[in-house]
């Protein structure tokens, strides 16, 4: 069977895939090849001109390239382009593990909160302890004490009922 | 919808971007950003241009997340938006760049890369006179045929792609490619 030269059957096409590395038929272009003078210059001057191609290098990219873009992404959206990233980042932690630790945070913070609030005011005017009688101090002492037990107690109801999370 | 095109990582983070994704979106940036400011600058050969049109085409793509439709390649479209602004641009300022060509060539008949006035691609030129032999000898080639060199030799782009962007079939790109190459070959056969 005669072999079909490439070059004078228009198949320059292959031979040009050869070249770049992109042949589907590598094995037979490079048998015809090796037997056809025809083929092997056209692939020595394509490969020749590939070479030479790949000295045309192209700058760096500029480091602010992407700021300026986001700069003008952000009029396209009349919104702060790291503001919206961040918040949508934030959304999607929040859509996770993020809400129970977010809603437990919380918690203590009106924990916190109402602790402070529900402690007397101390003016600095007020009398001093040794200043009172020793019967009247006394009975603050014990009142004092009545309030810790009280709190104590309400606690522990907190702390035997079921949880909800 | 075409399933192939779901499977495709730009495809799919483009439609994250439809959805509202910023973060998709400096994905794609990472992924095509130096391709498209190479291909344009290729096309220009001016850095400063090159970066600006390449932020164009970005935004472009961002303005368009609404419709978007994953009906070809992410590519194909990416860099059909590259080739039309670029192209407007080289119409828009042919003018200027053979006046300036004309002014200088009557001065010292030395050959001119007016495209490109940054200092630093000036000294590159002066290093690689064989480097801008290419150069003038690629820029020399009718657009289409120029296009298609650079997709096919810079960008890595199958046949399909570069017939999506250049709105052709895939014979008429192996043939463009033919004649460019064969121009180039003949052109820069001294430097071999």
């Amino acid at each position: 069977m005669e072999e079909v030269c490439y070059l004078r059957n228009g198949g320059e096409g292959a031979l040009v895939d050869f070249v770049s590395g992109h042949s589907g038929q590598y094995a037979e272009v490079h048998a015809h090849a090796a037997a056809c003078a025809d083929c092997q210059r056209f692939i020595a001057e394509q490969a020749a001109l590939w070479a030479a191609l790949d000295a045309d290098s192209a700058p760096e990219v500029a480091a602010d390239f992407d700021r300026r873009l986001y700069a003008q992404l952000e009029s396209v959206d009349g919104e702060n382009w790291w503001q919206r990233t961040w918040r949508q980042m934030a959304g999607s932690a929040m859509s996770g593990f993020g809400r129970p630790v977010a809603a437990l945070s919380l918690a203590v913070a009106l924990i916190i909160g109402v602790a402070i609030m529900r402690q007397p005011p101390t003016p600095a005017s007020a009398p001093v302890a040794a200043d009172r009688p020793a019967s009247l101090q006394a009975v603050n002492d014990i009142d004092q004490i009545e309030e810790t037990l009280e709190d104590l107690e309400m606690l522990s109801l907190f702390a035997n009922a079921p949880r909800s999370l | 919808m075409n399933p192939a095109a779901i499977l495709e990582p730009d495809a799919q983070l483009m439609l994250q971007v439809r959805a509202g994704d910023s973060a998709a979106f400096a994905d794609l940036l990472m992924r095509h950003r130096k391709g498209i400011v190479n291909f344009v600058y290729r096309m220009v050969r001016n850095q400063g241009v090159a970066e600006e049109l390449a932020q164009e085409v970005f935004l472009r793509v961002y303005r368009s997340r609404a419709s978007y439709e994953p009906t070809a390649k992410f590519t194909t479209w990416l860099y059909r938006i590259a080739t039309h602004l670029t192209l407007n641009w080289i119409r828009d300022h042919a003018k200027d760049s053979r006046q300036e060509t004309i002014d200088r060539d009557s001065v010292d008949g030395a050959p001119v890369y007016l495209r490109d006035s940054s200092p630093n691609a000036e000294q590159t030129l002066v290093k690689e006179s064989g480097n801008a032999e290419i150069r003038s000898a690629v820029d020399a080639l009718p657009d289409k045929q120029r296009i298609a060199v650079l997709m096919h030799k810079y960008q890595d782009m199958e046949y399909s792609q570069i017939a999506g962007v250049l709105n052709c079939s895939n014979s008429a790109v192996k043939s463009l490619l033919f004649r460019a190459y064969e121009s180039l070959r003949a052109r820069l056969a001294h430097l071999a």
